[in-house]
């Protein structure tokens, strides 16, 4: 009986073990290592090997504390810790859980970092990255825009676009407002950096608060925040200058730029003038626009050439930006841009084509001449709330573009092309959101496009004038585009469900007419015929946002009836684009983006054409002969890494397309005429692009370093003379730089860059061009004067194995008179260099251009800021 | 007598009592969304958090500046003189021929130096004894401040897997549902006080980020020093009353949609109330 009374007792102490919970509690007992008193407060806590705490408790009164064990601790560490004392470590492996683990504090002196004391240029909470522009700014930066280039992670290109780890950004932000609509670059390039205390950088940003929490966004916003005496006042500051140039004569430029932010009205406007062949203005949005079609032209007769010192010309602009904020939250924008100019530019030009029966060359010197007028007005209401949306956006884009273009060579010609170029758009998108579960989104787009094309070229015959020819081509397109459709998206746990249907219509008319002699048989001069498309199309989405991990996948159907007025017989067309997307962020620091898309695309309605058009005064476009629909199918993955609080900042992307067609482009040249057209012949490309970039900011020494490198390669198929031609490229390039504070006085830039894009073509040998550029400044700021020296060494490569070489050198001497007044005196291209030579592949051609450049120049100027 | 003793006490000043020197202070940028308007506007305060050994006291910087020039002589005096310069400068008094007034205009920039009150709020916490006095005002024209005492180990928190960086240090979150809100909290477990703004605390590490499910409530941490400074009382000749956590909230709500109602002004219609209070357990 005691027998069975004892197998049954541990029988039951068994089973009591089988069932005891897997956690256990460390009971402990902190005190104070001196005279022993408990110590309240402490903190114990379980640490795993990352560092990271897992489970903590607290001491009472008594300096006892109970900190929980779960099975499977035996790698973790225990730590007890106190401000004032030195912290207790104690591995778990080598603890007695069931005893009280007595802890002794050791008295310590606290150590804090110097945060509150000095803050680091970039710092980080979350999701927001704020740069202190203070500690980014130099002396001689005249605008916001150029602090924002020397940080890392952040890119400011010319026309004041800004991009973040690689990517645009979505919104631009002063004080929280969104001033300037897409337009940001006003404020890049004339807010004056010391109005701007930090530059934020808010990542993932979702701009509709109403799909906050629902649609992830791989994109950053921008805000700028002001400081105090900034945001009180009206922000004004100008400049006017003139001076002389050895082959311009007299000079003059100027510009003013206001800015204002508080209260209920805030506006941006500048205004700005020069004749030193720096076109101003046709500033588009920044921000991609949802939804619209576009007129492409048919007759170019190419840019009048030239940029930055090798053009002239005048050039004025102005622009306004005004936002009132009603009591209901809602804001009103309204803007208006002007811009004019007036730019002509010298070039020599050698073209060469490459063709199996020997190449054929074709030479130009060029003076080209333009006068534009481009002008843009918009008025927007936003109203966004977070169960609201409402954004409706009227603009009318209205340009005048006429250009001369006198050419004298193997074809001497002069040829005058008039572009007019109108559309008046209207966009609204409305999102609501009813209780927790579901959104409704309403899209509507109407827009109307007018683009009339008028080509005239003169033909020079010879001393006779028997063979002069005058002849040209009228082009007339007008266009009228609707879409409107609607989502309903509703919330099951983590993952949004949208479906989406609209309709769209588009209705062209096309009119083209060559007259006169072009100097080769035309068979029938002109088109007179409608393009219309009639669409259907549902796109069911799904995403889902996981706590580290987003998908996005949508299956875009489209059902298009085309009607060609008679150009081809009316058609029925089916498109299905599957795509996915994703983002994952396995920690704080690292975010990886993915993409795969498969579409057909539909036949771009610009090339289907009756008969010939003029290109230009001697190349003609048949277009394509049949609706020619093509396949295109790629895959993506981006990656980004930062930790601000060490200034490093990288991105890094890989993507992979291809595309087939059932047509394929064909250029055949006749004498000194080249015919562009589309064959029914299946054609196919494919193209990798690949990209890295990392910056990194040394705070000790007040640098900025940076690397960004890119490759790209691809291959594909082209008609040269009726034969398939094979075609494969390869493109390098790798741009280190430097900006660095040497003395408090004393700081400089430096970058090197070096491209070689590579082709090849069946049946031909291989053909390389290199170049290498190096940029660099040195700016030394002793009292109240300024000193720059600037300036560019190039390097490219004409001919195999020959170069040349350029050197620009710039100079600029500026004296601050007082906190608002600055004298400068700048000198630009010292060694009064007059040419430029560039060399470049394009398809099936390769041409060799001498730019004819501006000499010195002197210019004095004064700027006023408040 | 003791009735008396007693209503003395509740009546005018903050029982006083022995402070400990704090070594560590806390700034934080307090922010809460204004509660008429249906979008999140944040007002911002600066907020000061004293740390000792086994006490500590947050507050706001300006009402305690604002309460300590009060309190001194010539204190009263000196704000009144600073406002009336403030608004003769900005053109916001108009007098007849006389000098009868005839209108003042307040005019926001003009009054951006003038002293005057922050948050409404002080905490004083007594992590060995378990418990933390609390003292809250409404605006209004009587100068009450309501205390009730509450455990500090009365928030339960879930450690996350998170990090990220404030100010420099490393920081790891915790999820803890209290007094009607959920609140994330990044902490330093590198500054070892287990304290942090308001009336959060009891991590393994200072709090240096917390904010509300929503966003409607936030602290961030704006610097942290070390220092020898003695914990004070609350600056001031306040009126004192004890009562619930609960029936305060309860006040505290009916003034925000009534805010007129301590100056004898009774709107015919309480104001639509987009953001509830900071706690909103008292429904």
């Amino acid at each position: 009986m005691l027998m069975r009374a004892g197998l049954l007792t541990a029988v039951l102490l068994a089973i009591a073990g089988m069932s005891a919970p897997a956690q256990t509690s460390l009971t402990g007992l902190v005190v104070d290592t001196d005279g022993g008193a408990a110590v309240a407060g402490a903190s114990a806590r379980l640490v795993d090997a990352a560092g990271k705490i897992k489970r903590f408790a607290n001491t009472k009164a008594d300096g006892v504390f109970r900190l929980p064990v779960p099975a499977g601790s035996d790698s973790m560490t225990v730590q007890v810790a106190k401000m004032g004392y030195a912290v207790a470590e104690f591995p778990v492996s080598g603890l007695n859980l069931s005893d009280t683990l007595r802890v002794t504090l050791h008295t310590q002196a606290i150590q804090l970092r110097e945060v509150g004391v000095r803050a680091s240029r970039i710092r980080e909470n979350g999701d927001t990255v704020t740069y202190s522009v203070g500690q980014f700014a130099r002396k001689q930066d005249t605008s916001i825009g150029d602090v924002m280039n020397r940080m890392p992670g952040i890119e400011v290109d010319d026309g004041g676009k800004v991009k973040y780890q690689g990517a645009d950004i979505n919104k631009f932000y002063v004080e929280g407002t969104d001033l300037a609509g897409g337009k940001y670059g006003t404020i890049t390039k004339g807010l004056a950096a010391d109005n701007v205390k930090s530059v934020e950088v808010l990542e993932n940003y979702q701009p509709m608060q109403v799909l906050r929490g629902l649609s992830f966004s791989d994109r950053a916003a921008i805000n700028l925040r002001l400081k105090k005496k900034s945001r009180a006042k009206v922000m004004l500051s100008g400049s006017a200058g003139g001076g002389w140039g050895d082959n311009t004569g007299g000079l003059y430029g100027g510009d003013i730029f206001m800015m204002t932010v508080k209260g209920g009205v805030q506006n941006i406007t500048k205004a700005e003038l020069n004749n030193r062949g720096r076109s101003l203005g046709g500033m588009s949005g920044f921000y991609g626009s949802e939804g619209g079609e576009r007129l492409d032209a048919y007759t170019s007769i190419g840019a009048i050439g030239g940029s930055g010192n090798s053009r002239f010309g005048r050039s004025a602009s102005v622009s306004t930006s005004t936002l009132w904020k009603n009591s209901r939250g809602g804001e009103w924008r309204v803007q208006a841009d002007y811009a004019y100019n007036h730019l002509w530019a010298d070039r020599s030009n050698t073209t060469t084509y490459y063709l199996e029966n020997g190449n054929r060359v074709i030479l130009e010197n060029r003076h080209g001449e333009s006068r534009g007028h481009t002008g843009s007005v918009s008025a927007n209401y936003e109203l966004n709330e977070k169960r609201y949306y409402l954004a409706n956006t009227l603009t009318a884009n209205l340009s005048w573009s006429d250009t001369h273009l006198d050419i004298t060579g193997t074809l001497p010609n002069s040829q005058r092309l008039t572009t007019p170029d109108h559309e008046i758009v209207n966009r609204l998108k409305l999102i609501r959101r009813f209780g927790e579960r579901h959104i409704v989104t309403f899209n509507s787009v109407n827009q109307w496009l007018l683009r009339p094309e008028h080509l005239y070229v003169a033909v020079d015959g010879g001393e006779s004038h028997a063979d002069d020819r005058r002849y040209g081509s009228d082009v007339r397109q007008q266009a009228f585009f609707t879409d409107e459709r609607a989502s309903y998206g509703f919330i099951i746990g983590r993952a949004v469900v949208t479906a989406e249907a609209g309709v769209s219509g588009f209705m062209r008319h096309l009119d083209t007419d060559i007259w006169g002699n072009p100097g080769i048989d035309v068979p029938d001069a002109s088109n007179d015929m409608g393009t219309d498309y009639f669409r259907l199309y549902a796109r069911p989405k799904v995403e889902i946002n996981l706590r580290r991990i987003s998908f996005n996948f949508s299956v875009p159907v489209s059902y298009y009836h085309y009607w060609f007025g008679g150009a081809l017989a009316n058609r029925n067309e089916v498109f299905v684009s599957p795509r996915l997307t994703g983002q994952w962020k396995p920690d704080s620091r690292h975010t990886v983006n993915f993409s795969a898309s498969a579409n057909r695309s539909p036949a771009g309605l610009h090339n289907i054409l009756c008969h010939d058009v003029l290109g230009d005064y001697r190349t003609f476009n048949a277009g394509a002969d049949d609706y020619y629909s093509s396949r295109g199918q790629s895959v993506s993955a981006g990656w980004n890494w930062r930790n601000p609080r060490r200034g490093w900042f990288a991105d890094a992307g890989l993507s992979q397309s291809w595309n087939q067609s059932r047509q394929g482009m064909a250029q055949t040249v006749v004498g000194d005429y080249v015919i562009n057209s589309y064959m029914a012949q299946p054609s196919s490309s494919e193209s990798t692009q690949l990209y890295f970039n990392i910056s990194n900011s040394i705070d000790c020494i007040g640098a900025t370093v940076r690397l960004r490198a890119s490759a790209a390669r691809g291959s594909g198929t082209m008609f040269s003379q009726g034969e398939k031609v094979d075609r494969s490229y390869t493109d390098f390039s790798l741009v280190p730089s430097l900006d660095m504070r040497f003395l408090p006085w004393l700081n400089g830039d430096y970058s090197f860059s070096f491209s070689r894009n590579m082709m090849h073509l069946s049946g031909m040998s291989r053909t390389h061009i290199d170049a290498y550029v190096h940029d660099f400044s040195l700016t030394a700021t002793p009292g109240r004067w300024r000193f720059t020296v600037s300036g560019s060494h190039s390097r490219d490569q004409v001919e195999p194995h020959r170069y040349v070489n350029r050197l620009d050198l710039n100079g600029r001497v500026a004296f601050r008179f007082n906190k608002r007044v600055e004298f400068i005196l700048n000198a630009s291209n010292l060694l009064d260099k007059r040419e430029y030579v560039l060399r470049s592949f394009n398809g099936l051609t390769s041409s060799e251009s001498v730019s004819y450049l501006r000499g010195r120049e002197l210019i004095f100027s004064i700027r006023i800021s408040r | 007598m003791l009735l008396t003793a007693a209503m003395a006490i509740g009546m005018s000043g903050a029982a006083p009592r022995e402070h400990q020197t704090a070594t560590l202070e806390v700034t934080y940028r307090y922010e809460h969304a204004l509660p008429q308007v249906d979008t999140i506007k944040y007002r911002s305060d600066e907020m000061l958090l004293q740390v000792a050994p086994d006490e500590s006291r947050y507050f706001s910087i300006k009402t305690e500046f604002y309460d300590s020039l009060k309190a001194s002589p010539g204190g009263s005096e000196l704000i009144n003189n600073m406002v009336m310069d403030a608004l003769n400068k900005s053109g916001g008094i108009k007098t007849d021929s006389d000098g009868k007034i005839l209108s003042i205009t307040v005019n926001k920039d003009a009054m951006a130096d003038v002293p005057r009150r922050g948050e409404l709020v002080n905490v004083y916490k007594y992590p060995a004894l378990n418990s933390m006095t609390v003292y809250y005002g409404v605006s209004g024209p009587d100068d009450i401040l309501y205390t009730w005492d509450m455990p500090v180990d009365e928030i339960v928190w879930e450690p996350g897997d998170s990090t990220t960086y404030v100010l420099g240090y490393e920081c790891q979150n915790a999820v803890a549902d209290y007094h009607g809100r959920r609140w994330v909290a990044w902490y330093a477990p590198d500054i070892p006080a287990s304290d942090g703004p308001w009336q959060l605390c009891g991590l393994p590490g200072l709090i240096l980020s917390a904010e509300s499910e929503g966003g409607e409530y936030r602290f961030t941490a704006t610097a942290v020093n070390e220092c020898k400074r003695q914990i004070k009382d609350m600056p001031g000749n306040h009126e004192i009353e004890k009562c619930d956590r609960k029936d305060f909230r309860r006040l505290e709500a009916d003034v925000t949609a009534n805010p007129g109602k301590g100056y004898g002004v009774v709107a015919t219609n309480a104001a639509k109330i987009y953001h509830d209070l900071i706690e909103t357990d008292y429904k």
